[in-house]
């Protein structure tokens, strides 16, 4: 199994989100996040009128898109995709220009001030690969997925076919977010029947 | 016909420079030296106002109001001295200098804002991406920054035929180098504001009004310092330039009045916003106050009353002009990224930031303002010292 490339998505069950962030703090603690900014982060909605009220919290991040606009913007290839699918950051090819943090429409990315170049959310990826290379990556997930505890996020390998995400996007209706900017992104929110 | 060098470089001239006017823009130039070695070794953290959700700031605007100024001097000087337009001849050799002092510049203030510049020459050669607009704008521009150091170079020791030939390559090279800009903006997909095919065109015909301006500033001024009068043939080539100025005035007038009524026409999500931000929100002040009345409603006045229709309203006509320019596009920059991403999706409460249906905020910090000025007070000396240095007369007829 060791030649099948990986593929990696993450689904979203936004209406098992208790709106607790442990995946924000998760996050902040896993990564080298500077002071204010946030990789992940819940959006929460209001719906329905007064009195019959409910909030809705929807959790977001890099969508990793197949056709990632920061992706084009970058001019030194600092910013490329794996063969994963993951988008990375190569900080010492980055400049500093800043165009992909606009050209982004998730508002995903920023400038990790210190090191004066572009950073974001990486799936985890040094979990990832570290998982991988001792054979079991089911265990080195990405800290949001780990932590969550509600069980919105299920992180997986779309090329497995026994894979959860597999199983859970073949028998589910799910979205994008901002469809229509045409990002093709790898997070996908999956719909309440 | 042998030429001497010092027929074209007269250095004894440097004791007759304006020593209150110099001096006065050396003491700026000092100020925003100081600002740029605070941002370079302190951290451009400490200095820049520009946040992750405006990385856009005044430094890479007045980036763009140069590298707009130096295509804008190069096209419209090519009017006289490429496409032939012979009583235009006379701007040529200072608005070539002049745009090549813009460009210089231009990329100084980049490399102050860029964090790190020179990865630009290692990475971007080592793992170009080809589909980076920022990428081709490099290249073109540094083609566009040789063809105009030659074209100089050939129209100082008056090799017409070479000048002519590296004029239109420096006429392709800046359309190509520029319209690129302009699709840095204009490729933007989630930027309502900037995207669009109409970017690069935009930026190609502002040009050629800052250009056009700027060309009525550095010929009249100089010779108002020196209280030269203007020659029957000088006044010939600025009331042809004038009135190519208040035609793109016109075209600049049309080009923005339907920019706007598509803007709010049927409130087009994210695009509206950010026009209203101008049209009657927080940038009402720049843009009714500099961007409209003094960029572009009291030049055109100026041009069209013939009242005023002197050298010395030319001259305020162009510097209105560029002052208009210069707020122009720091209004373009900024104001593509003040509507919030999320605006539509976040009825609540967003946990990143607790601004909540409110603009992006961006105003430029004391360093960035000291930078601009340092950056604007060595173009002016520059030019000064080239006035009283350089010899931008062309001697001999032109050939063409």
């Amino acid at each position: 199994m060791a030649k099948n490339k990986r593929n990696w998505i993450m689904l979203i069950e936004e209406d098992k989100c208790v709106g607790c962030f442990a995946c924000m703090v998760a996050c902040k603690a896993e990564n080298d996040v500077p002071d204010g900014i946030f990789r992940n982060w819940v959006v929460e909605f209001s719906k329905g009128k007064f009195p019959n009220l409910f909030v809705k919290f929807q959790p977001q991040q890099c969508n990793h898109c197949d056709n990632a606009p920061c992706i084009r913007a970058c001019p030194t290839g600092a910013s490329f995709k794996r063969e994963d699918g993951i988008v990375r950051i190569d900080e010492r090819r980055c400049i500093g220009c800043k165009l992909c943090i606009s050209a982004c429409p998730y508002d995903a990315r920023y400038l990790h001030e210190e090191k004066g170049v572009v950073n974001k959310c990486t799936f985890c990826v040094h979990r990832l690969d570290y998982g991988i290379e001792h054979g079991n990556v089911e265990n080195f997930l990405p800290a949001c997925v780990e932590t969550c505890l509600a069980g919105v996020r299920t992180f997986g390998d779309l090329n497995d076919k026994n894979s959860d995400v597999y199983k859970k996007l073949n028998s589910n209706d799910y979205y994008v977010l901002k469809e229509e900017q045409g990002t093709k992104p790898r997070v996908f929110y999956i719909r309440k029947k | 016909m042998k030429i001497k060098f010092s027929d074209f470089v007269n250095i004894n001239n440097l004791k007759n420079i304006n020593k209150l006017w110099t001096g006065f823009w050396f003491l700026i130039l000092l100020v925003g030296g100081y600002g740029a070695l605070y941002a370079i070794f302190k951290g451009h953290h400490y200095a820049y106002n520009v946040t992750d959700k405006v990385p856009l700031g005044l430094l890479l605007s007045t980036y763009v109001f140069f590298v707009v100024t130096s295509t804008g001097l190069c096209l419209v000087s090519a009017i006289g001295h490429v496409f032939g337009v012979k009583k235009m001849m006379i701007f040529a050799k200072r608005s070539i200098f002049m745009a090549i002092v813009c460009l210089l510049m231009g990329f100084a203030t980049i490399a102050i804002e860029l964090e790190h510049p020179f990865r630009l020459f290692t990475w971007g050669i080592i793992s170009p991406n080809l589909d980076s607009p920022i990428l081709w704008m490099g290249i073109l521009y540094s083609f566009y920054l040789v063809f105009m150091i030659l074209e100089f170079i050939f129209l100082t020791i008056e090799n017409h035929k070479k000048a002519h030939l590296f004029g239109l390559l420096g006429v392709i090279s800046a359309v190509s180098a520029h319209s690129n800009l302009g699709a840095v903006f204009g490729y933007q997909l989630a930027r309502p504001f900037w995207h669009g095919p109409l970017m690069p065109v935009y930026f190609i015909m502002s040009a050629m009004l800052s250009g056009a301006g700027l060309i009525l500033i550095i010929y009249i001024l100089p010779k108002f310092f020196k209280k030269e009068s203007f020659t029957l043939e000088e006044k010939e080539g600025i009331d042809i330039l004038s009135k190519i100025f208040l035609f793109l005035l016109f075209i600049y007038i049309f080009f923005e009045a339907w920019k706007i009524l598509v803007g709010i026409y049927g409130e087009p999500p994210h695009e509206y916003e950010a026009i209203k931000a101008f049209i009657s929100g927080e940038y009402a002040g720049n843009f009714w106050i500099f961007e409209v009345f003094i960029g572009i409603i009291i030049p055109t006045l100026i041009l069209l009353i013939p009242k005023f229709k002197t050298i010395s309203g030319y001259l305020i006509a162009g510097l209105l002009n560029l002052i208009g320019i210069f707020i122009i596009r720091y209004d373009l920059v900024v104001g593509g990224q003040i509507v919030p991403l999320r605006l539509k999706e976040i009825p609540v409460t967003i946990y990143r930031f607790s601004e909540l249906h409110q603009y992006n905020q961006y105003s430029p910090s004391i360093y960035e303002i000291m930078i601009v000025s340092g950056v604007i007070a060595l173009t002016i000396i520059l030019y000064t010292i080239a006035d009283s240095v350089l010899n931008f007369k062309l001697t001999e007829k032109h050939g063409g």
